[in-house]
């Protein structure tokens, strides 16, 4: 019997690993390909069926840095996505603050700013483009820092709604009751409550607006031009250059994952919020 | 210490009312307790005088200063919530530091006060632990330390041992007595047991669906009800209640329930004089009711219909017809299923039906 039940659990355990393995292969095989293509010879790129064993080579690499405006679409990506976050935070915090504490406009306020997320922002580009060119903001690092955060704050709004109606009210007001403001109350006692939905919150905003594209592609042409848009560059006329382009991508995805695993340990935290309490 | 006054305090949630024109004395340095049933209002009461909330209409005054529009913190009130509102990213000793950091206390100040009242409250091994790795009953004494650290003038109390568990319940309840006594300053106890209020407060308000149906000492409460709710809510078992008409025969007062007669010696006059109709309703505590298995001249029989046994005593529920009446009993009285008693009640009160209204209470 006591056999039995072990043998079943390990038919369970062996399952769920073949099944964690299946979907594992299917998220990181394109991955795993862009980088063995960044690392093949033109020709080796293309050759079918595939060359598992090739001579790598850092041509693509020299190729990306030499002739392509990577470096300044990296700091540019930079400077944008850490310029979203700082606009996108605060305001998402206060904002979902009074809508989770003072039901700020009777849910329509709050329903119309969640509309701005279900909007199509292909739907916009025109409009956009002509507004952008008669202010003089094409190509503006500004200009397009300001419409990702527009782009990101619905979002932010409501998965930081959904956090602060995790937290009791009573812990706010014990706090008022004990001699603090409401402010200090918020700052105090909420603020580090939910500081790993703040985590969570600003890695979305820089997921979102590192992988942007369409404003990027539309709007900005070479001051302001982002990784995403420098990528699009390897579309040339005379064909796709997949080396570069892998070489490229490669190299976008680098700061995310590192960004990804350092606040790692957040976003579980986040994620599981409701759960642990 | 100082005393709390509600003046006429009215409070609506959309089309709900908690709490509606409720005037309120609340003397300085009292254990006054609010008692009702869940959804009476008790907790709304407790956070507008706490500040947290604010009422539509009426005043609330502290010490005679009307406080109605003054923000929480400057109050000079604490409140221990029904859910402790433990602040769960700070220690136990941070949790009661809290108020007192407020405060701009010094530092060595501070530690001293949080570690006499954790030694009060035999909380001091527990000083470093997050809240949540405290037990119920930890985790109520730490909100209750919080609120002890500072002097408030007025100490409000929701609901704090509902959460616990029975037996932890019935060894706070003494506990609690204690330290309130010691903390030498008027407390405002919300609960919805009974015998909590009964056994810890000076005075009671019963309150129902945000009214004040009646405040006085416990006593008073248990003695004279003055209303069908408050008689029904003191005491346990609680009182029965039996559908009677008043009828008169041969110059003797009858109150007919179908199942028996029940003759009115004294008063009799009197009562009828105060009744709006003849509709009344019969209450009686089970402790008034006395059983005897021997006939006795103004008794009436009825059946046993079940008897437990919680001892020292037993309560012996009765059968008249469709009706179940509760009694009390010493455990030594030995009856079993359709046994006949003869049974005498020794305090009887009466309710008119419409009003719900104590009657002989007005008479005497």
């Amino acid at each position: 019997m006591k056999i039995e039940m072990k043998t079943k659990r390990r038919i369970v355990d062996s399952l769920y690993y073949i099944g964690v393995i299946i979907v594992l292969i299917a998220v990181l095989f394109p991955f795993f390909w862009m980088v063995l293509t960044s690392i093949k010879k033109e020709l080796d790129v293309l050759s079918i069926p595939p060359k598992i064993f090739f001579e790598p080579t850092i041509e693509n690499y020299t190729f990306v840095f030499e002739r392509s405006s990577i470096i300044k679409g990296l700091i540019n990506s930079l400077v944008i996505v850490g310029g979203v976050i700082a606009l996108v935070i605060p305001i998402s915090m206060l904002a979902a603050y009074s809508f989770s504490r003072f039901n700020v406009g009777g849910g329509h306020f709050q329903f119309y700013i969640l509309t701005v997320r279900m909007f199509p922002p292909i739907a916009a580009i025109v409009p956009y483009f002509v507004i952008f060119r008669n202010f003089g903001l094409l190509d503006n690092i500004i200009s397009i820092t300001l419409l990702n955060a527009l782009f990101n704050m619905p979002f932010t709004i409501w998965l930081l709604v959904g956090f602060l109606r995790e937290i009791p009210q009573d812990l706010e007001e014990a706090a008022m009751i004990e001699g603090a403001s409401r402010f200090e109350a918020f700052r105090e006692i909420t603020l580090p409550l939910i500081a790993p939905a703040l985590a969570v919150a600003a890695i979305f905003a820089a997921i979102f607006t590192w992988n942007e594209f369409l404003f990027a592609f539309i709007l900005t042409r070479s001051e302001a031009i982002t990784v995403t848009r420098v990528m699009a560059g390897f579309y040339t006329e005379r064909g796709i250059l997949w080396g570069p382009l892998s070489a490229c991508a490669t190299l976008c995805t680098v700061p995310m994952f590192i960004l990804a695993l350092m606040i790692q340990k957040y976003i579980v935290r986040g994620l599981t919020f409701g759960a642990v309490r | 210490m100082a005393g709390v006054s509600l003046k006429k305090v009215s409070k609506k949630f959309g089309d709900t009312t908690a709490v509606e024109d409720l005037t309120l004395e609340i003397k300085d340095g009292e254990f006054f307790s609010l008692l009702g049933p869940s959804g009476a209002g008790k907790t709304t009461l407790l956070r507008m005088i706490a500040g947290v909330e604010k009422p539509d209409k009426g005043n609330i005054c502290i010490d005679d200063v009307v406080v109605t529009d003054i923000p929480p913190k400057n109050r000079e009130v604490t409140m221990v919530f029904q859910s402790y509102a433990l602040f769960p990213h700070k220690t136990v000793y941070e949790n009661m530091a809290y108020p007192l950091r407020k405060r701009k206390i010094p530092e060595a100040e501070i530690k001293k006060i949080v570690e006499e009242t954790a030694e009060i409250l035999h909380i001091s091994p527990l000083l470093s632990r997050l809240p949540k790795q405290l037990s119920g009953g930890e985790r109520q004494r730490v909100g209750l330390g919080r609120a002890m650290v500072r002097q408030p003038k007025v100490c409000l109390l929701d609901e704090p041992l509902t959460n616990l568990d029975a037996k932890l319940r019935v060894e706070m309840r003494g506990e609690f007595k204690k330290i309130c006594k010691n903390l030498q300053t008027t407390i405002v106890y919300a609960t919805p047991d009974q015998l909590e209020a009964v056994t810890m407060a000076d005075r009671i308000a019963v309150l129902d669906r945000g009214r004040v149906l009646q405040y006085d000492t416990p006593d008073s409460l248990y003695d004279h009800p003055k209303n069908l709710f408050v008689a029904g809510f003191i005491g346990s078992p609680a009182m029965n209640f039996i559908d009677c008409t008043l009828v008169e025969k041969n110059e003797k007062t009858y109150l007919d329930a179908a199942e028996f007669k029940y003759e009115i010696t004294d008063k009799a006059e009197k009562i009828k004089a105060h009744m709006a109709s003849s509709d009344v309703i019969l209450g009686v505590r089970p402790e008034h009711i006395g059983i005897s298995k021997n006939m006795k001249e103004g008794c009436i029989q009825l059946e046993v219909f079940v008897s437990e046994r919680v001892r020292p005593e037993i309560i012996v529920d009765l059968k008249a017809g469709e009706r179940i009446i509760k009694a009390l009993a010493p455990v030594e009285f030995d009856v079993s299923m359709g046994d006949k008693v003869w049974v005498k009640f020794d305090k009887i009160f009466l309710f008119d039906k419409r009003t719900k209204e104590e009657i002989a209470d007005k008479v005497s």
